[in-house]
């Protein structure tokens, strides 16, 4: 026999006095199961809604950048200290410029044809003096 | 099963609010009751979907959960042993029924409180004795046993006192 029908006929009966007896209803806390049902389904923060608001307060923040003038801060002055290193020239003898080309050009006529070939300023041959001085010059020249 | 909607979900309120109150005052005032029954209805509305049974579904939510906030007051207030059994009325009070609702939460009260558990579910909760086996983990042929002997118990309680039922 099912336990669902094996009650006895006095069982039942007090089962059914019981039962006329009504739970308290309660209809605040139906308003309020309303109320929380329906924030519960209207109040689901989505992903696209929280991507979106991400996406406006970065265009906001860039903009309020770009308005925002920018003030020239003020420039820091450090002292410069003294260095203990001194920068000393490389050592060797002192270069003068010098027309290098014309002067080999010179030089190699010089070596071949001899004192002869010195260019002379005043258009013609040089006098004895005037070798003398070139040459001088030469040796000079020689020894740097 | 689909996702609960909320009108639904208020038709089951309209439909079962007030038994899964009743179930909970077993252990608790109506206060705390009224906000166990509403967490129920709130964590089934949570469910991506809808339970088999949802009657003996928020049965189950609103024992284990009257049960956790029994142990939490007990842990806090140290106390032995809390069943708030006097806040206020169980039942709705009416002149058209035999019993009156007073006298039937005052012989509820009398019953140990396994076996008022089971009245309860059964007459209130309208749950069939194998939800109620399932939901205090006991067997059928014990939650029957329980039943009748408590039935037992308030037929004795009624025969004593009289004056607990009127003549329809």
């Amino acid at each position: 026999m099912s336990h669902e029908t094996s009650l006895t006929q006095e069982e039942q009966h007090i089962e059914a006095i019981l039962g006329q007896c009504r739970p308290m209803a309660d209809v605040p806390g139906r308003d309020k199961l309303m109320f929380e049902a329906g924030r519960m389904s209207a109040g689901h923060v989505r992903l696209w809604q929280c991507v979106s608001g991400v996406c406006a307060m970065v265009l906001l923040c860039s903009l309020t950048m770009r308005v925002t003038p920018s003030t020239p801060e003020p420039a820091i002055v450090t002292p410069q200290f003294a260095s203990n290193q001194w920068h000393m020239p490389p050592e060797g003898p002192i270069r003068r410029p010098v027309d290098t080309q014309a002067y080999i050009h010179v030089r190699h006529r010089v070596l071949e044809q001899g004192l002869d070939a010195l260019p002379d300023a005043r258009g013609g041959r040089a006098g004895a003096a005037d070798r003398m001085q070139y040459g001088q010059a030469m040796k000079r020249y020689m020894a740097l | 099963m689909a996702k609960i909607n909320p009108d639904k979900l208020i038709e089951w309120y309209e439909a079962c609010g007030s038994e899964l109150r009743l179930y909970a005052l077993q252990w608790h005032g109506h206060q705390q009751a009224e906000d166990l029954v509403q967490d129920a209805f709130i964590k089934l509305l949570k469910q991506r979907r809808c339970p088999d049974h949802v009657r003996a579904w928020l049965f189950r939510v609103v024992r284990n959960s009257s049960i956790s906030r029994l142990r939490e007051l007990q842990s806090r207030k140290k106390a032995t042993q809390m069943f708030p059994l006097t806040h206020g009325c169980w039942f709705e009070p009416r002149s058209d029924v035999q019993l009156d609702a007073r006298n039937a939460q005052a012989i509820l009260e009398t019953l140990p409180s396994e076996r008022r558990e089971i009245v309860v579910l059964r007459i209130w909760g309208q749950l069939s004795f194998r939800d109620i086996a399932d939901l205090i983990e006991k067997s059928i042929p014990w939650v029957h046993r329980e039943y009748q002997a408590a039935l037992g118990m308030i037929k004795t309680r009624l025969e004593s006192s009289p004056c607990h039922t009127r003549q329809a």
